[in-house]
């Protein structure tokens, strides 16, 4: 049982960062750019439950995920998972020169289907998004929203996992169309929970139940998800001020009271 | 911004059970690990039949390679040391002794130095799905395997074809058991190796000394004889080297019709059960602890 200070959320955990601190591994001439960091991170998940992460991977979107995932090492602090992670990133992208049953046949070898049931795998992921006509041409000539949704499809089709999704256009589209949504709401139905991480909170706000709002590596607020795009909205009216647009940083930052996670294990 | 009180608020604290619950990147215990990977067998193969076969994608004669290149190599041998050089070193049958040498330290080494980058390199594989990391290396030689299992038929065919001629006889089935032992060493080896390079990348270097220092302390191109007489000190490293019995029991079956020492036999199974449940235990434990990002 899992409870907050005033609130219950019932379902056990399916994620928890407590106080983690964690960034990118590489140094000196491999890394490009300032190194990324996230800083005292302290949220959780639920099983069934899909919550938004807003900000920039410059604020550190991808390297918590990639915490997540337990393809980056926190450096302080306790990361749990429940379930297998998996990731759906650029990293992870289809590759557009193999077909899309190929692609489709990785994904499911990756989650660990074989022999007659990674055929029917297959098969059943092609039909139900009425893909089989496609399923033999190269993904670079079939439309990137149908690749996409057919990628989620096949992420969600191992049963509960730790879905985690940084989200360009074309999977934020994907998570949106029908097929999309059902087998979110089927997924999270099951017990499988969800973390959606991009810069554009209008997406989460349609699927997910709360958005944390990540800024410099640090949490600066988690709310409904209706709180959060709104004040991350309040953002996009001063853009062009950046003294405005810090000004709004340190005052959600001053404001957001934290999080204190006390882990117990039977 | 109104909805913003004055003062923050208190912080909040939550209780939350972790029972069940594991770190990622970590895949409880070995009994599981080995289930995982055991589940992620198609995967394996499939990308190690991949990565053979896009080898030789650009090649107008396609696969046909894995043939004709180890082909070549073994007609080359056979020429120079058996016409130009005529070299015997004592040896009955030099050229099947070298081909059986070469051949079958090749697979060995091979596996090994290429498996010893294998966790930076294939570590797109595991980003997706936390899968775990003794995948890498173990893909590494399915890989070699399916390469290599042309340069074995050839080695063979020109032992039977090519004079001195070679009766293989039913002795000769004990070559299949000690490929078995063979890959299970190679993959034993190559599980460390990936961790101690991962660990530390300039060992990759020292590696392919030790690989060469390992090829003569085998007795791949001339009896270890040589070496021993040499120095005394050589002889231990040359007894419980179970590269130079995998090549003493593979020209015994196939070259010289004697039926192998049981102590060889042992030696290699002590070594290959020895670095597989090392190179599993090290890598297990490991788990979530290597670098698998581009940063």
């Amino acid at each position: 049982m899992n409870s907050r200070t005033g609130e219950n959320r019932g379902a056990p955990a399916a994620l928890v960062f407590n106080d983690v601190s964690s960034r990118d591994q590489k140094s000196g001439k491999a890394r490009r750019g300032p190194r990324v960091e996230i800083a005292e991170v302290s949220f959780y998940v639920n099983e069934g439950e899909a919550v938004g992460l807003v900000g920039t991977p410059a604020d550190g979107t991808s390297i918590l995920l990639r915490t997540a995932a337990g393809s980056i090492s926190p450096l302080s602090g306790d990361v749990y998972v429940r379930s297998r992670a998996a990731v759906m990133d650029a990293g992870t992208a289809f590759d557009l020169d193999e077909t899309l049953r190929a692609n489709v046949e990785r994904v499911a070898m990756s989650l660990e289907f074989n022999g007659a049931k990674l055929k029917t795998a297959v098969s059943k992921i092609l039909s139900r998004l009425g893909m089989e006509d496609e399923a033999d041409s190269p993904c670079v000539d079939i439309d990137p929203l149908d690749v996409e949704k057919v990628r989620l499809e096949v992420n969600l089709y191992a049963g509960p996992t730790l879905l985690l999704i940084d989200e360009p256009l074309a999977r934020g589209r994907a998570l949106l169309d029908e097929n999309g949504r059902e087998g979110v709401e089927r997924h999270l139905r099951l017990g499988g929970a969800m973390v959606l991480a991009g810069r554009d909170p209008r997406v989460m706000r349609r699927l997910c139940s709360r958005i944390i709002w990540l800024h410099k590596g640090r949490i600066i607020m988690d709310a409904s998800s209706d709180e959060v795009a709104r004040s991350y909205g309040r953002l996009d009216k001063v853009r062009d001020d950046k003294s405005k647009v810090e000004q709004i940083y340190r005052r959600y930052a001053r404001h957001y009271p934290g999080l204190k996670i006390i882990t117990q294990s039977a | 911004m109104s909805e913003l009180s004055a003062e923050p608020r208190e912080t909040p604290v939550a209780f939350i059970d972790v029972t069940g619950m594991r770190r990622p990147g970590t895949h409880g215990g070995i009994a599981e690990y080995l289930v995982r990977l055991w589940d992620a067998r198609t995967l394996a193969f499939h990308e190690a039949r991949t990565s053979v076969l896009s080898g030789h994608q650009r090649n107008r004669l396609g696969s046909l390679w894995l043939i004709l290149t180890p082909l070549f190599n073994g007609m080359v041998y056979y020429v120079i040391f058996g016409f130009v050089f005529q070299i015997s070193k004592g040896i009955d049958n030099y050229i099947g002794f070298l081909l059986i040498g070469i051949f079958m330290f090749q697979m060995t080494s091979s596996a090994i130095t290429s498996s010893a980058d294998s966790i930076f390199t294939g570590r797109k594989l595991l980003a997706s799905n936390s899968l775990p990391v003794a995948l890498l290396p173990l893909i590494n030689n399915v890989k070699i395997w399916l390469s290599g299992i042309p340069s074995y038929l050839v080695m063979m065919l020109i032992i039977i074809i090519a004079p001195p001629v070679e009766d293989i006889g039913w002795l000769s089935l004990l070559f299949f058991p000690l490929m078995a032992l063979q890959a299970l060493l190679m993959a034993g080896f190559s599980m460390v190796a990936a961790h101690v390079v991962a660990r530390v990348h300039d060992l990759k270097n020292l590696l392919s000394v030790g690989v060469r220092a390992w090829l003569y302390a085998s007795g791949v191109m001339f009896s270890v004889d040589r070496l021993t007489n040499a120095h005394p000190i050589f002889g231990p490293f040359v007894d419980w080297n179970p590269m130079h019995h995998v090549l003493t029991i593979a020209r015994d079956v196939l070259l010289y019709g004697t039926v192998p020492e049981l102590r060889s036999w042992l030696i290699i199974v002590l070594w290959a059960i020895g670095m597989i449940i090392a190179g599993l235990l090290i890598l297990w434990k490991g788990e979530g602890s290597y670098e698998l990002t581009d940063g």
